[in-house]
């Protein structure tokens, strides 16, 4: 029998989930960045903000985001270390991936963009100063395979900056749970037209290792000094872990 | 007495500030000349191509100099904004169950006038635009000029992927122009302008920011042996570091030999100014 994994709340073949995934997110690209907006009533651009302020980007530094979809974290670093540095762009769906490409070139930005599968990165160990994933990690098929490739591509003393839906302040609890699976669907199916895209959103956050967990994923890909900050009473949480 | 020295102080004060702007105009005249690929001037081959107006967007250069400064100003910003909102949301939840009911409320009604004020904004209503200098009044915008529907182009020409790949040559030429690559500038342009660029010493060392960038083919031609296509070229771009970012267009006229001995070069550059 093949291995399961979760695909929000269903148990599917680890085989399908990156096919599943694919197919969300085909589904809702074209209204991908308005839905943020609304979702998050425009604290996700606070969110990357303060990642960005984390990462603490330098001119000339090499950079790598993975599942950059339209690349918003993407850009923020490039316009600090570009030019000198390399910003890459990366994510497993090439439609997500087009679009990221597309802003950068608008904004007079050269930023190489490959599509690939973040648990098997195209690049030699120890090449960047700094790999970020934002709002992607969860929708990983083996998320610890996909940091221990995102903790080889560091060089020594290299950081990895991973920005994840997390475990809620408790006493918010119900009121986000309402939130999530009433509030959201109903956004999806009025804006993006598609309520199932936005349930898969929902349920693949409750999913997601919380706080300690997570950090404790870190380390074990190899990362050390992990730090873990929430925002927004742990809607959201940041980890950074060094590769020393 | 007292009065006069401080009259006498305040003409001082005014030569003072006298000198220092005559000193900023003539320090700044050098600076105003245009450090970007071609100089910011016409140059090699030009096309009689159709002068389409100038997008309409002159506030634009403004309000990216109000927004720099804001964006630069605080690497705190966003981390106390962040741990600002964490801890609102916490206080207004700790109460009881109902307060949080009541935001949850709040957040879902600020939620749907957002979509519906996107919505308003993406319905196609005419344009409607305010020239300055007119008061309150708005006029309608002139339609914008749909020249893509104008270009005949060749069957299966990638529209979208031509433009992709000018852009990012757009871009390289700059980041080449600024470091003073001649092999890379001659990679992308046809011998005569490279020629002629050669003719004006460039600087190394000079940083050229493309702040955003806009690309569209407006005209597609095959005469003799070479295909020709000229590309317009608009945006915003910074000559300087740290100087305000100015508005520009112009068009590139690209040529490739049709027997494909070569891909596409800049043959020459025009000013729409």
């Amino acid at each position: 029998m093949s291995r399961k994994t979760d695909f929000g709340f269903e148990q599917i073949p680890e085989a399908d989930k990156a096919r599943r995934v694919g197919a969300v997110f085909d589904r809702v690209a074209e209204r991908y960045d308005l839905m943020n907006d609304l979702m998050s009533l425009g604290l996700h651009r606070v969110w990357k903000a303060f990642a960005v302020a984390i990462v603490r980007p330098r001119p000339g530094e090499r950079m790598l985001d993975v599942a950059t979809g339209s690349g918003d974290l993407a850009l923020s670093l490039a316009g600090k270390v570009l030019p000198g540095g390399e910003v890459w762009l990366s994510d497993v769906n090439g439609r997500m991936l087009q679009r990221g490409r597309d802003r950068a070139i608008d904004r007079g930005l050269l930023a190489p963009a490959v599509q690939c599968d973040a648990e098997r990165l195209p690049f030699p160990e120890g090449y960047f100063d700094c790999v970020t994933v934002a709002f992607g990690l969860r929708n990983m098929t083996h998320k610890d395979a996909a940091l221990a490739e995102m903790a080889r591509v560091l060089k020594r003393g290299g950081r990895l900056i991973v920005l994840e839906f997390s475990k809620v302040w408790k006493p918010l609890e119900p009121a986000y749970r309402l939130y999530s699976f009433k509030v959201l669907p109903w956004l999806g199916r009025r804006v993006a037209g598609d309520a199932a895209a936005y349930r898969y959103l929902a349920e693949s956050i409750r999913m997601h290792p919380d706080q300690g967990a997570l950090a404790a994923m870190l380390e074990q890909a190899g990362l050390s000094r992990v730090e873990v900050f929430n925002l927004a009473a742990g809607i959201v949480a940041l980890h950074r872990g060094y590769r020393i | 007495m007292g009065r006069s020295g401080k009259s006498m102080g305040d003409i001082m004060k005014w030569l003072f500030g006298l000198g220092v702007l005559t000193l900023g105009v003539v320090l700044a005249v050098p600076e105003a000349e245009a450090r970007r690929f071609g100089g910011g001037r016409s140059i090699g081959v030009q096309r009689n191509v159709q002068k389409a107006p100038p997008a309409a967007t002159p506030a634009k250069p403004a309000q990216q100099q109000q927004a720099a400064p804001a964006a630069t100003g605080s690497k705190w910003g966003p981390i106390l904004g962040g741990l600002a909102l964490g801890g609102i949301l916490a206080y207004l939840f700790s109460g009881n169950g109902l307060a949080g009911i009541l935001l949850l409320g709040l957040l879902a009604f600020a939620a749907v006038m957002a979509y519906r004020l996107i919505a308003q904004r993406r319905a196609p209503a005419p344009q409607r635009m305010q020239y300055a200098g007119l008061g309150g009044e708005t006029v309608l915008a002139p339609p914008a000029p749909s020249s893509a529907r104008e270009v005949r182009l060749p069957a299966g020409f990638d529209v979208d992927g031509f433009l992709r790949g000018a852009k990012t040559n757009f871009i390289r030429l700059q980041l080449a122009n600024d470091a003073g690559q001649l092999d890379e500038i001659r990679e992308f342009t046809t011998d005569e302008l490279f020629a002629e660029l050669g003719r004006e010493r460039r600087e190394a060392g000079q940083r050229t920011e493309v702040v955003s960038l806009e690309a569209e083919l407006i005209e597609l031609a095959t005469e003799r042996d070479s295909h020709w296509a000229s590309v317009r070229f608009s945006g915003l771009m910074r000559e300087a570091p740290g100087s305000e970012a100015v508005a520009f267009a112009e068009v590139w006229n690209l040529a490739k030999p049709a027997d494909g001995s070569s891909g596409w070069l800049v043959a020459g550059i025009q000013q729409m100014h």
